[in-house]
């Protein structure tokens, strides 16, 4: 809310600068956003008495003005077309500045030098009016600074963040009751000099109120004979420095009042209002009404509505009806102040989508008692700024008294839960500070009871935190809570997932965090067999790129590798850990899978002037581009395996669409599929607008977290020397690497240390579909040295079965 | 035979002066004092000589023998001396250029953050958890106090997938799923992602929090003031000011925002702070006892204080990071800096 300090003034006395109020404001729970010094900058500007109009001697749409300046006088050129004589008017000299950022100087216009200008509200910064010159109030003394004659218009604007439980501080008066608080002064509310006329409300309407739950009070008051018309310039300002927009005169008093004192009115037009009755019940089913902002509005089911005898004229507590709205015949005016059920006017206007001033206060809560007050206040108001006559008498529906149960005490609690060591005095006091009424009950406990503005003090915790509030959070000390400590193992599962992002991390693989929402297509795009459920789509999505849950993290990575390549990256190597989310039919809630998703594209070693000739591709031949291909992301994700000490895992040739079929495989552990990895299908690259080839992968991560639990156990190291054989064959391409290994490790019993494959050619004199190989064997026995020959009976059986069963070529 | 032997040492020295390389040098060696060498050659003759004069000669002959082999030795040394001057005079690597490397990738700065705080809140006693992001409306609102008609719900700006089911828009629910499961003492931190509907300069509709929660007999406001204290002067240094705001969140009472002192400017007042000095960095406050009655604790008996910050937060704090979106955006120009 935005609060004007001079209006502030008005309710509570203040001897400290804004700044320090909004200090204090702001560490006592009503935050100040922000201090606005409006008006400042017009000390320049004078006021003027036009004494003398005179048409411009070359232009007739401008005047030349006398304005007297007191002591002097001065002739102006103006084209205001509400140039009047006797006017006061402001007067910008030479030499003023305005808050636009215009300097004022002399000026010829149309041939007539005019010192200085006759300025609008628009002008001086106090108003949108720019319709013609500001008329000032016809007692000002002429001569002065505007800030003195109007001392009102410099101003400081604090803006208060007033949190939801505080409703009672969306006024002057709940700031100013805020302020006398915490100052240790008084608030006091505005004199009113009310004069009524005989004639009574009670002989002109009726008010009935049908649905007492949503409505506990409802008050209204009458003024007759108003005269609709602007409001005069301060109360304008007031509102405008206030964020409301100036309507007319009645209009501007009951939302003057609203920020006044918090309490949402309504102004009917009188004539308008058939059988001169009101009645405040619920909406019939499939009610439309039309709001005075126009719009027609189906009406959810109990919403509360003010009727009069045939229909209705206003959704209450939200907006107006346009067929009673307040326009510039209107003479009779009927005030509604009213306390309407807070949940109530939530639910429609949450339902209707509508927020307005008023809304919002009655959702957070307004004073019973004060609807009273402001009905009284509006009628003085209107009155002041429209004339007419208040009728006496007002209709006051009020069945229960709406009264704020008081609250058990006990000190020693409210000690023991701020760590404080407070006298009961001294929680009285900060009590009584706010108008909640104690009553000792023992030495120990008291009762408390809090103002009928204050909805949000019900419970023991809430006076303690009153308490604490006008002590100050700063004065409670400073402790250290006492625990029996214990081992903690808690963030061993965390601790296991940023270690296979230090594993990723180490294989040259940079993380990165997208979104867990996508379009819808994205969520269809990489989903793996078995999984067949539609996405979880979002009710309320912010855009149409982010309105499902996402079901793989492949999207995300895509998404960021184009972003990258957008900016002429093109080695990329990126990962995430992150959840997929997939809907579980029957179940409210989705399976939140936690995935290791990578990607890779672009050369391997990016920029690197050592790797500048070239190695040997998955083909086997010298690739000087050195471009990243399946055995990257594959020995990144040996990496992850090997490092979280799991030893089973197999990649079999994958199926998936979105793949290559040549160069993708499905991980398997224990003949359960977790995931896959390979070149992203050329067909999707296209779709994605890629050139160059994208190698992804993706696996889940609690299967492997749980297998790396194992424990691992010590092997002796070897003692005895080894023997190494190589072997070199030619074997067609489709003999796989496991088969061959398999094959060896099978004859060689238990004397083969290891087996590793050091060269592998495809091209130049090999026949198509064929490749060459070679693999060294290491011969190594635990107990003894072994022999040649031991070896070479081994070594030869290996060769019979290569040659025999996958028909491999040996070379020599 | 004195003279064979003088004028092989003669011509031995002789040739030791010529030799230029490592090989020849061994060879001429091998054909002086070798095995079948000129010098073993002669010795060989002393056998047919009478017992005087092979007293004489031998004695020349050791004397020879013990010359050419120093003398060798010497020539030997100064040949590698050369050589090896010369290598270090030729060869020459350009010590100024790139090393040779695997370049590591490199976790995610929000994560590095997360652990940072995560490590320090364990260091204070606090336990780990974590739970669903998808989230049941009771455990994100419900069971926190913010039922379906409140205003607080505006205090969030929440996705919805049902009128049951949330995108969760604090990770305060697995407080309530850590109570729900065992009695008190609690003293855990959850960290993970959260949603809120809005995005902006300082709003990102996806964000990481870090929650934390404890309860026990006889916890204090004061203790609440001393574990964020501990805390914030742990992560930002030991001078770093704060202070404690009176606030309003529906699951805690009293509740507080805490300020630190501006890091960019050390609260003189700059762009960051927006001349106040001062940075708003956590809502905490006092467990609202109306959670206990949803996790069946005795409010009579314990009571506890929670606490939340964004990372994000925190991470622009820390790095002067002007916008949240930049967290997510994946750039590698971004994420190569931290």
């Amino acid at each position: 809310m935005l609060v004007s300090f001079n209006w502030l003034k008005e309710f509570v006395e203040i001897d400290k600068s804004a700044h320090e109020i909004a200090e204090m404001l702001s560490m006592s729970g009503i935050e100040v956003e922000s201090i606005t010094h409006v008006g400042e900058s017009l000390e320049k500007v004078l006021t003027a008495r036009v004494d003398e109009i005179l048409p411009h001697p070359s232009a007739d749409t401008l005047h030349l003005a006398n304005i007297s300046l007191g002591d002097r006088s001065e002739k102006v050129v103006c084209g205001a077309p509400n140039l009047r004589v006797g006017q006061i008017v402001p007067y910008a000299p030479p030499g003023a500045s305005l808050p636009s950022g215009l300097e004022i100087a002399a000026r010829e216009i149309r041939g007539v030098l005019s010192p200085g200008m006759i300025c609008s509200e628009r002008e001086l910064g106090l108003g949108d009016d720019q319709s013609g010159i500001l008329e000032l109030d016809s007692s000002a003394v002429p001569g002065l600074p505007l800030t003195t004659a109007l001392p009102f218009i410099e101003d400081y604007i604090l803006e208060t963040g007033v949190t939801p439980n505080r409703g009672d501080c969306l006024s002057i008066l709940g700031t100013a009751r805020e302020v006398a608080a915490l100052t240790g002064k008084d608030w006091r509310l505005p004199e009113m000099d009310t004069r009524e006329v005989p004639a009574s409300i009670h002989d002109r309407m009726t008010i009935e109120v049908p649905d007492v739950e949503l409505c506990p009070r409802y008050v209204a008051r009458m003024v007759d004979g108003v005269k609709i018309g602007p409001s005069p310039f301060d109360v304008r300002l007031r509102l405008i420095r206030a964020g409301m927009r100036p309507i007319s005169n009645v209009v501007d008093a009951t939302n003057l009042i609203l920020l006044e004192c918090g309490q949402p009115l309504h102004a009917f037009d009188y004539s308008f209002l058939e059988d001169h009755k009101i009645v405040v019940r619920r909406s019939d089913p499939g009610e439309i009404f039309v709001t005075l902002d126009g719009a027609e509005r189906k009406l959810p089911a109990n919403a509360l509505m003010i009727r009069d005898g045939k229909r209705a004229v206003g959704l209450a507590g939200i907006m107006g009806g346009l067929n009673s709205e307040i326009s510039e015949d209107t003479t009779a005016v009927l005030i509604e102040s009213a306390c309407f059920e807070r949940f109530g006017i939530r639910r429609t206007s949450k339902a209707l989508s509508m927020s307005t001033e008023a809304s919002f206060r009655f959702e957070r809560g307004v004073d019973p008692e004060g609807s009273f007050w402001a009905a009284h206040r509006s009628a003085y108001l209107i009155w002041k700024l429209a004339g007419g006559d208040i009728l006496s008498g007002v209709i006051d529906v009020y069945p229960k008294r709406i009264t704020r149960p008081p609250v058990r005490v006990r000190a020693k609690r409210v000690n023991r839960f701020l760590g404080t060591n407070l006298k009961k005095k001294e929680m009285l006091s900060c009590l009584n500070r706010l108008k909640i009424d104690t009553k000792d009950i023992d030495k120990e406990t008291f009762e408390a009871t809090p103002p009928s503005w204050r909805w949000d003090l019900d419970r023991e915790e809430d006076m303690i935190e009153e308490v604490a509030r006008i002590y100050g959070f700063q004065k409670i000390p400073v402790s250290l809570p006492l625990y029996r400590s214990a081992p903690d193992r808690t963030r061993e599962h965390h601790e296991a997932v940023r270690g296979v992002a230090e594993l990723m991390n180490a294989s040259g693989f940079t993380e990165v965090i997208s979104m867990s929402f996508v379009s819808r297509s994205e969520a269809e795009e990489f989903r793996t067999a078995g999984d067949a459920t539609p996405p979880l789509s979002l009710i309320n999505p912010l855009t149409e790129d982010q309105m499902v849950m996402r079901t793989s993290l492949i999207p995300g990575l895509l998404s960021a590798m184009k972003r990258n390549k957008s900016f002429w990256l093109e080695d990329l190597k990126l990962y995430e850990i992150g959840k997929a989310f997939l809907v579980r039919p029957g179940q409210e809630l989705p399976r939140e899978e936690l995935r290791l998703a990578g990607l890779a594209t672009g050369a391997r070693y990016p920029g690197l002037w050592h790797f500048h000739r070239g190695e040997i591709d998955a083909r086997g031949q010298l690739d000087a581009a050195m471009l990243v291909d399946f055995f990257d992301v594959k020995g990144a994700l040996e990496n992850v395996l090997e490092g979280l000490g799991i030893g089973e895992a197999r990649y079999v040739p994958s199926s998936l669409p979105f793949l290559h079929p040549g160069a993708s495989a499905d991980l398997m552990l224990e003949d359960e599929a977790i995931g896959f990895a390979g070149e992203l299908a050329p067909a999707k690259a296209r779709e994605h607008g890629l050139n160059g080839r994208v190698y992804i992968f993706e696996i889940l991560l609690e299967p492997l977290l749980i297998r790396s639990r194992k424990e691992r156990v010590f092997k002796p190291l070897p003692r005895y020397p080894y023997i190494e054989r190589d072997l070199s064959f030619i074997v067609e391409e489709k003999v796989s690497g496991d088969v061959i290994k398999h094959l060896i490790s099978r004859l060689g019993h238990d004397i083969i240390a290891s087996v590793v494959l050091f060269d592998l050619y495809r091209g130049e004199s090999i026949p198509p579909g064929h490749q060459s190989v070679a693999y060294r064997i290491r011969y190594q026995s635990e107990d003894r040295t072994l022999t040649d020959e031991e070896a070479q009976e081994v070594h030869s059986r290996i060769v019979d079965a290569l040659v025999k069963e996958v028909g491999a070529r040996m070379r020599e | 035979m004195i003279e064979r032997l003088e004028k092989l040492r003669a011509d031995t020295l002789e040739l030791l002066t010529q030799l230029r390389d490592a090989r020849a040098m061994a060879d001429a060696r091998t054909s002086v004092l070798g095995r079948k060498g000129e010098l073993t050659t002669i010795l060989r003759g002393l056998k047919d000589l009478s017992p005087e004069e092979r007293g004489q000669v031998g004695r020349v002959a050791n004397l020879v023998k013990a010359e050419l082999e120093k003398r060798f030795d010497e020539a030997e040394q100064a040949l590698q001396d050369a050589h090896e001057q010369e290598r270090l005079s030729v060869e020459f690597v350009d010590v100024t250029l790139p090393g040779r490397r695997f370049i590591p990738g490199r976790s995610h700065i929000l994560h590095r953050v997360t652990d940072e705080i995560i490590n320090i809140f364990a260091g204070l006693g606090f336990q780990l958890a974590e739970g669903p992001e998808v989230e049941l409306d009771y455990y994100n609102f419900e069971a926190l106090n913010i039922p379906r008609d409140h205003p607080a719900r505006d205090m969030q700006d929440t996705f919805y997938f049902s009128e049951n089911v949330v995108l969760r828009t604090h990770t305060s629910p697995v407080q309530i799923r850590t109570m729900e499961k065992q009695q008190p003492p609690v003293r855990v931190i959850c960290p993970g992602k959260v949603y809120r509907r809005d995005a902006d300069m300082t709003h990102s509709p996806m964000f990481m929090q870090v929650e934390g929660l404890w309860v026990d007999e006889g916890i204090a406001f004061s203790d609440l003031k001393g574990i964020l204290v501990a805390f914030v002067r742990e992560y930002f240094g030991q001078s770093v000011e704060l202070r404690f705001r009176p606030s309003f969140f529906p699951f805690t009472e009293p509740s507080a925002e805490v300020d630190i002192q501006c890091v960019i400017c050390g609260g003189k007042g700059c762009r960051t702070c927006s001349f106040s000095g001062w940075l708003e960095i956590l809502g905490s406050g006092m467990v609202d006892p109306e959670l206990y009655r949803f996790v069946n604790y005795d409010p009579e008996k314990y009571s506890g204080f929670a606490f939340g910050l964004g990372i994000e937060r925190v991470a622009m704090l820390k790095y002067g990071v002007p916008d949240i979106r930049t967290f997510y955006e994946n750039d590698f120009r971004f994420l190569n800096q931290f």
